[in-house]
């Protein structure tokens, strides 16, 4: 039930991504047109047949996508633009019945994956669904215009929405591939393995410490998870879900330390014309290192 | 906003405390992003979760996932409140300084 489920809404987004390609490949005014839109095409592919398909052919697809993003095929096309009088226009006559579709998604997301066992994927899925029909009858708009703006969505997150997917997959390669052995073993000349103190130390310290260094926790959490989080930690006992929630969020103290994480360290300084550009930075660095204290001391006290 | 609100309240203010009042304003915006956003269930942090540890074997869903995320989300807006009554003080302080 739930992989029917999830296989209609895998199939759903890869109808969105196919639309994306398509407009892309008609764009006479993109120069990379072509390759922009076979980007979305084979990611569509990708949704739409992922389950039939031989995985090392998927595996050949996924590479040329990012061939294609590498050698900067993959661009934002044009759209049709929404003036502002038109949106404020609008707003005034439909008030607050905008936040319908919107709180839609929130609420059967929640709502499926706390109370059935459908869990939140399929409860995200409903309610894109339910925030898309109920979007159209409150706007009385049709039903081009909401395959247009979810063209310019799509595109305007660009070859990034499939990171998290990206991510999931390299922890798994790096766990075939012995990584997390590899580094496994050495940190154990360092601290005995079977010592829960030090490995949720090195666990929780190593991904804000990565992260610092890449500047992206959701990096750091499939590498740091394969070599020290499963030998370490996973592997003593710990409540998977407690360790991993909190091992996120323990990246997330290094996300704040770094000027790596630009879009959330620096362009903030630069749009509030905070004349130090490390201000920002400097104004976390206190709540960064005791929340990692205190994500530390929770994850030994509360998962084991 | 918040400059407004702290003009409003001291009238002239010196630039060290706008420029503290800035650097607050994008860190409240970070700590409630970061530590917050997990407890939702459909979250992409928590789906990365989910993702990475079932292909490495170790089985946990979505639901464990968030709720486990409530503590910490509680925990960052105890401290953010600490740190604005810091900043609060030491506003306080720079504006009878300048007077």
């Amino acid at each position: 039930m739930i992989i029917l489920a999830l296989e209609i809404l895998y199939i759903l987004s890869g109808i969105v991504s196919l639309i994306t390609g398509i407009y892309s490949f008609r764009d006479d005014s993109l120069e990379t047109r072509f390759g922009t839109g076979l980007f979305w095409v084979i990611l569509s592919i990708t949704f739409i047949f992922g389950r039939i398909l031989p995985a090392k052919f998927v595996g050949i697809l996924v590479l040329l996508m990012g061939v294609l993003t590498a050698t900067k095929q993959v661009k934002i096309g044009s759209f049709k633009e929404v003036s502002e009088e038109f949106k404020i226009e609008k707003s005034k006559i439909l008030g607050n019945k905008l936040f319908i579709p919107v709180l839609s998604i929130a609420i059967f997301a929640f709502v499926i994956g706390q109370f059935t066992s459908l869990g939140g994927l399929v409860g995200m899925g409903i309610g894109a669904i339910v925030a898309t029909i109920s979007g159209l009858i409150i706007t009385k708009a049709n039903g081009n215009e909401a395959i247009e703006e979810g063209n310019r969505l799509l595109q305007q997150v660009g070859p990034f929405s499939i990171l998290p997917q990206l991510l999931a997959a390299l922890g798994a390669l790096f766990n075939a591939a012995g990584v997390g052995e590899v580094i496994a073993s050495g940190i154990s000349k360092a601290i005995p393995t079977g010592n829960i103190v030090f490995g949720v130390i090195a666990y929780c310290v190593g991904m804000a410490v990565f992260t610092m260094i890449m500047g992206n926790a959701f990096a750091a959490f499939a590498v740091i998870t394969a070599g020290i989080g499963i030998p370490f930690v996973y592997n003593q006992g710990a409540n998977p879900a407690i360790a991993g929630a909190l091992a996120l969020t323990a990246g997330y103290c290094g996300t704040l330390l770094t000027p790596m994480a630009a879009n959330f360290n620096i362009v903030p300084a630069a749009i509030l014309e905070i004349k130090d550009k490390n201000k920002v930075i400097k104004t976390q660095a206190p709540i960064a290192l005791i929340l990692l204290a205190i994500h530390i001391v929770l994850m030994l006290v509360w998962a084991f | 906003m918040a400059e407004g609100a702290a003009r409003n309240k001291y009238g002239d203010i010196p630039e060290e405390a706008v420029e503290d009042i800035k650097g607050m304003s994008a860190a409240v915006e970070n700590y409630g992003n970061f530590y917050g956003q997990n407890v939702f269930i459909a979250a992409g942090g928590v789906l990365l979760i989910v993702g990475t540890l079932n292909e490495l074997g170790v089985q946990v869903t979505e639901k464990e996932v968030a709720n486990a995320s409530i503590p910490i989300a509680i925990i960052a807006v105890l401290l953010a409140i600490i740190q604005f009554r810091i900043y609060d003080k030491k506003i306080d302080r720079l504006v009878a300084k300048n007077k």
